[in-house]
């Protein structure tokens, strides 16, 4: 448990948690402290949560049950990995470029993170795929660089 | 026992600055679970937080519980923003418990919190202390039933834990009526109720709580198919996954026989349940619920 300030704050992750299953509601709690701490006011903080949830849900039904979540405070933004060890997005990779029909079985949540978010990569590789989401801060009044975890 | 259900529950990640809110909990896992979460919110809205816990758990342990994977939660500490008493401490130079004395020192203490900068004060009083102390209950429900005062001007939040193991059934439920709001046992938990108005989903609707929500609305449509028309109130929904959204959607747009069903719900919801094509059913009726302050 380390609080970190001044410079390293920026280059440390505010949190850094490894996740399975069980951790849906735990990991949630924890990114919305922390990003409420960062300076992340609503609606995005709702927005953020969702498109988080969404990314550690996928993780966790296809890419091997658990996942390392790392966010960070950078550039007037909030970054957030999404690590996880899977057999990767295949065919999955390509966003739906319009609204998902309601009965549609898949890619909804991935077309959600996208309109939630100001920037989302996903990059694959042989151990896994590694999804990242960005948004921007607009009001940092009052925001720390303290870790949550 | 099961604790009901009703128009005053919500989730523990719900409350803000002027709620006084009744918990109740089995085992210890719950307990420290709920208190996190309490602890943690209200420290990232730069409240001051006031633990009370169990007598019988030491400062030590209590932060280690509530803080499982550390943090913020050390700087807090320090700073005093987090802070750890026993009921005896704050009653102090009292020996007995009185509610005119405990209110009057949560008083200072909140006016003491903004003094210092802070929102408010958050306390989370593990109601342990009355066992301890060997306090008549009646006492206790007359206080928990006339702090109106304390909560008045939003600047103080309370969270009163009960131990269903230690107190009986009829003191819960009066303890939970007594209150003006009442959380749900963990954070992360999923219930309904039914009322004439409709059906209410409380909580997080995500994936460790989906069959549960598709089995409530499932149950909430099929009793309502023979009026045609439904409400769904998901205003006290705290969170809903894209998965349980287009559950919803796709469970009204099938539901047969229904002229009208209106959603009430937080205007994100909303927001979440149009981008996934919820003008594109012409039975629903998505209306957003007034946000919580």
């Amino acid at each position: 448990m380390t609080a970190s300030t001044g410079s390293d704050a920026t280059r440390l992750p505010l949190l850094d948690l490894k996740f399975g299953a069980a951790d849906h509601s735990r990991l949630r709690l924890c990114v919305e402290a922390c990003a409420i701490r960062a300076g992340l006011g609503e609606p995005h903080l709702a927005e953020f949560l969702l498109a988080v949830h969404e990314v550690v849900d996928n993780a966790i039904q296809h890419g091997g049950g658990r996942g390392h979540l790392r966010l960070r405070r950078r550039n007037g933004a909030l970054h957030c990995q999404v690590i996880d060890t899977g057999p990767g997005f295949g065919d999955q990779v390509a966003i739906p470029p319009g609204q998902p029909d309601v009965d549609a079985e898949r890619g909804r949540g991935l077309w959600l993170v996208h309109q939630l978010t100001d920037r989302v990569t996903i990059t694959t590789g042989s151990k896994g795929s590694i999804v990242s989401l960005t948004v921007a801060l607009r009001d940092t009044d009052g925001a720390d660089g303290a870790r949550c975890g | 026992m099961s604790v009901p259900v009703d128009a005053r529950t919500m989730t523990v990640t719900q409350m803000r600055l002027g709620d006084h809110a009744f918990a109740h909990y089995a085992d210890d896992d719950a307990r420290w679970e709920l208190f996190g979460a309490f602890c943690a919110l209200g420290l990232a809205n730069g409240e001051k937080v006031l633990v009370l816990a169990d007598p019988a758990v030491p400062d030590d342990e209590a932060y280690q519980r509530l803080f499982p994977d550390g943090g913020f939660a050390e700087q807090a500490l320090a700073s005093g923003q987090l802070m750890f008493h026993s009921m005896r401490a704050l009653v102090h130079p009292d020996r007995r418990f009185t509610a005119e004395r405990q209110i009057s020192r949560l008083f200072e203490e909140t006016e003491r919190a903004r003094w210092q900068g802070y929102a408010g004060l958050r306390a989370i009083i593990d109601m342990m202390w009355v066992p301890e102390w060997d306090t008549d209950v009646a006492t206790v429900l007359h206080r928990e039933t006339h702090a109106d005062a304390l909560f008045a001007r939003r600047q103080y939040a309370e969270l009163c834990a009960y131990d269903r193991r230690v107190f009986e059934p009829e003191v819960i439920e009066a303890m939970r009526v007594g209150h003006p709001v009442a959380v749900l046992e963990r954070p992360g938990d999923l219930d309904a109720y039914h009322s004439i108005n409709g059906l209410h989903l409380i909580g997080d609707a995500d994936m460790a709580t989906r069959d549960q929500f598709v089995a409530a609305l499932g149950k909430g449509l099929a009793d309502a198919a023979k009026v045609g028309r439904l409400l769904l109130d998901l205003s006290r929904l705290a969170f809903m996954s894209a998965a349980c959204a287009a559950d919803l959607l796709r469970l009204v747009a099938q539901a047969d026989g229904f002229e009208r069903v209106d959603v009430h719900c937080s205007y994100f919801h909303a927001n979440v349940l149009r981008r996934l094509g919820s003008a594109r059913i012409r039975r629903l009726t998505v209306t957003t619920a007034l946000e919580r302050p």
